[in-house]
């Protein structure tokens, strides 16, 4: 039973086919992910290696992974909306957000290279990916830092039909999935094929290991997060590591261009899946305000605690719309095709939905334990993991949070009178 | 291999609330297909697994219904026969619809839940099989085999269990345990949308619908908790609460 009535609404309406999809997702993730997620994260900070594949397995059986891609390729051949449903109600079910991290991965970035990469390349990987047999995520930042994409410094030099990629990788998801995943996987990378800037950057569809066996020249290491444990993070080494050229997306040295786009994509998902954990963080506070009493009265009878949660509540219904909208646009410019819009729309509405999605959630998380008191900071109490999970993307994956503010300052007073 | 299913859409219980004050229950929420429903639908899928042939749903219910049987279809039901302008709930007036529209073309097997989680009856199956004089086997937790025109299940008795050989057709209701339903997936759902539906008025079907009985009340259980408060030292109050947990359970 739902523990908060929410108000209805009509302005962010659903179609018959969405509410019975959103229904499915609930329903799979109440039978397969809400009893096993605290377990998933637990085990996981122990053995980072620990990666849930019998979950990860089921989720594809569910077609829980690139929603949007074609069915040709084995995608669902749904909307970039039923994407964002599938993320939020996952990350509602395990709010630490690993799974639907894992899930929202491997349909943003496959997806982005169903727009730009090869036909060879997508009949390969796609098919791998939405049936839970590889990993298919984003590699861009490097050790000099995240934000600076058009600054980084690996090379690619074309040889022949290959490019021979030399540099490094760091803060990227599942560098252990591709090693533990039947087929394997990799990522949607960037590295210089041209002169300085943003215009010298080409994009690859780096495979780090393929039918099973490790590609020669890659060197990784997974790091110790402090939350979000059910996914892994961890950097990597290229040595001399080829690349086939049919693995090259889009053109070369338009590279930057096509990881944008990619990262818009990626970005609303992301932020998808903070509303979902933040749901669940709601609901944890008002089941809380509902039993606990302190000095004889229900504790949200003060006003210093539930102000406090009516502000929350209304920054997750902003958030929320924020999120749906940004949905909503992407479906007009990648699924509807519709001229009137271009995929530079997307900027600050993607920003908006990354910006306020994330931040919210872990305000919120913290507010929460705030009120559940003491045993909030006790692991025996897992809504500190839906604060660590989150809080990787107010920190900064998929976009650090100022540069989405910079998007948006940008886009809104103009370009010119930000120099 | 033709097989009939008969769903029914209910509201979702789970969201349903209660006034506290009147006890009486605020149905303004969303409906959904019944859970033994789901299962009698599962069931009829592995059969056309195995066997092959065509899975109709069968249903009466509100207008709504035209949303709802969709979760039919998306399951895997092939296409669907339903009634949107029955709003009664009664077991006879419901058992005389299903009837009318299952007589409209011919199965091999009627498949439908023992009961449904609102009101529970638990009459359909035999109202149906006695209004089209077919043999009927209820309480089923296992559908062994289904061949050369035999249908062999397990009857689930509680305290014994039958296996019971019936000739087709024939109807059967299934209990919760025979299956885990399958959820529908993004690409079923898509396709659910793109199946047909026919769609009958009372009228179509010649029914007139009459009440044999009158809902007086319908209110949530009054609970009276008898909340005894225990005081002392710990191994005084364990003892206090094992010796009520004796006593009360």
């Amino acid at each position: 039973m739902s523990v908060i009535d929410f108000p209805k609404n009509t302005v962010l309406t659903f179609s018959e086919e969405e509410e019975l999809f959103r229904e499915s997702v609930r329903e799979f993730c109440q039978r397969h992910i809400a009893p096993n997620w605290v377990e998933v994260d637990k085990r996981s900070e122990q053995n980072p290696m620990d990666i849930p594949v019998d979950i990860i397995k089921k989720m594809a059986d569910q077609g829980l992974f690139c929603i949007p891609c074609s069915e040709e390729y084995g995608g669902q051949g749904g909307s970039y909306t039923m994407a964002t449903i599938a993320m939020e109600e996952i990350a509602y079910a395990d709010p630490s957000v690993a799974l639907a991290v894992y899930a929202l991965l491997n349909t943003g970035w496959p997806f982005a290279l169903e727009l730009f990469g090869t036909e060879e390349a997508c009949q390969e990987i796609i098919p791998e990916v939405a049936a839970g047999r590889a990993f298919f995520g984003i590699a861009s930042t490097e050790p000099q830092g995240g934000s600076d994409v058009a600054g980084l410094k690996t090379r690619a030099e074309k040889k022949g039909d290959v490019y021979i990629l030399n540099g490094e990788k760091t803060f990227i998801s599942g560098v252990g999935e591709v090693q533990k995943l039947e087929w394997g996987g990799g990522w949607f990378t960037l590295a210089r094929t041209g002169g300085e800037g943003h215009r010298g950057l080409s994009a690859f569809a780096l495979l780090a290991r393929k039918n099973g066996e490790l590609s020669d020249g890659w060197d990784p290491t997974i790091y110790e997060d402090i939350g979000r444990h059910g996914l892994t993070t961890g950097g990597f080494r290229l040595t001399d590591f080829e690349v086939d050229s049919k693995y090259l997306i889009g053109e070369e040295n338009k590279g930057f261009y096509h990881v944008m786009e990619g990262f818009n994509l990626a970005r609303i998902v992301v932020a998808a899946a903070t509303i979902g954990a933040s749901r669940w963080l709601l609901e944890q506070a008002v089941e809380w305000f509902r039993t606990r009493k302190l000095f004889g009265r229900n504790i949200s009878s003060f006003q210093g605690v539930s102000f406090k949660f009516a502000d929350m509540y209304a920054r997750w219904e902003a958030s929320r719309y924020f999120v749906y909208r940004a949905s909503r646009l992407a479906d007009k410019i990648y699924i509807e095709k519709d001229p009137s819009y271009k995929p530079l729309d997307l900027n600050v509405p993607v920003a908006l939905a990354k910006n306020y999605g994330p931040e919210t959630c872990v305000d919120l998380a913290e507010e929460v334990m705030k009120w559940y008191g003491a045993y909030a900071y006790t692991k025996e109490a897992p809504i500190f993991r839906a604060w660590l999970g989150p809080f990787s993307y107010v920190i900064g994956a998929e976009g650090a949070q100022n540069i989405m503010r910079l998007i948006i300052a940008r886009d809104i007073i103009g370009r010119d009178y930000l120099k | 291999m033709k097989i009939a299913v008969c769903v029914k859409e209910i509201y979702n219980l789970e969201q349903v609330k209660i006034v506290r004050e009147t006890r009486e229950p605020i149905l303004d929420v969303p409906k959904k297909l019944d859970d033994l429903s789901r299962n009698a639908l599962e069931e009829a899928i592995k059969i056309r697994e195995k066997l092959g042939g065509e899975i109709v749903a069968i249903s009466a219910g509100s207008p709504e219904l035209r949303k709802t049987i969709k979760e039919a279809l998306a399951m895997g039901a092939d296409r669907a026969a339903i009634v949107t302008d029955f709003t009664e709930s009664s077991p006879e007036s419901a058992a005389l619809v299903l009837s009318r529209i299952l007589e409209k073309d011919s199965y091999d097997l009627i498949l439908l839940g023992d009961a449904s989680s609102d009101d529970y009856s638990g009459q359909m199956a035999s109202r149906v099989a006695e209004t089209l004089d077919l043999p009927q086997i209820t309480f089923v937790s296992e559908i062994r085999e289904v061949s050369d025109g035999k249908i062999t299940c397990v009857r689930d008795m509680d305290d014994y269990i039958e296996v019971v050989e019936s000739d087709l057709p024939c109807v059967v209701s299934v209990t919760n345990e025979i299956n885990e339903p399958r959820i529908p997936a993004l690409k079923d759902i898509l396709k659910a949308s793109k199946k047909p539906v026919e769609n009958f008025s009372l009228q179509d079907l010649g029914i007139e619908i009459s009440r044999s009985y009158e809902i007086v009340e319908n209110l949530a259980p009054a609970v009276d908790r008898k909340q005894e408060v225990i005081e002392g030292e710990a191994a005084e109050v364990a003892g206090k609460i094992a010796e009520i947990i004796g006593r009360e359970v």
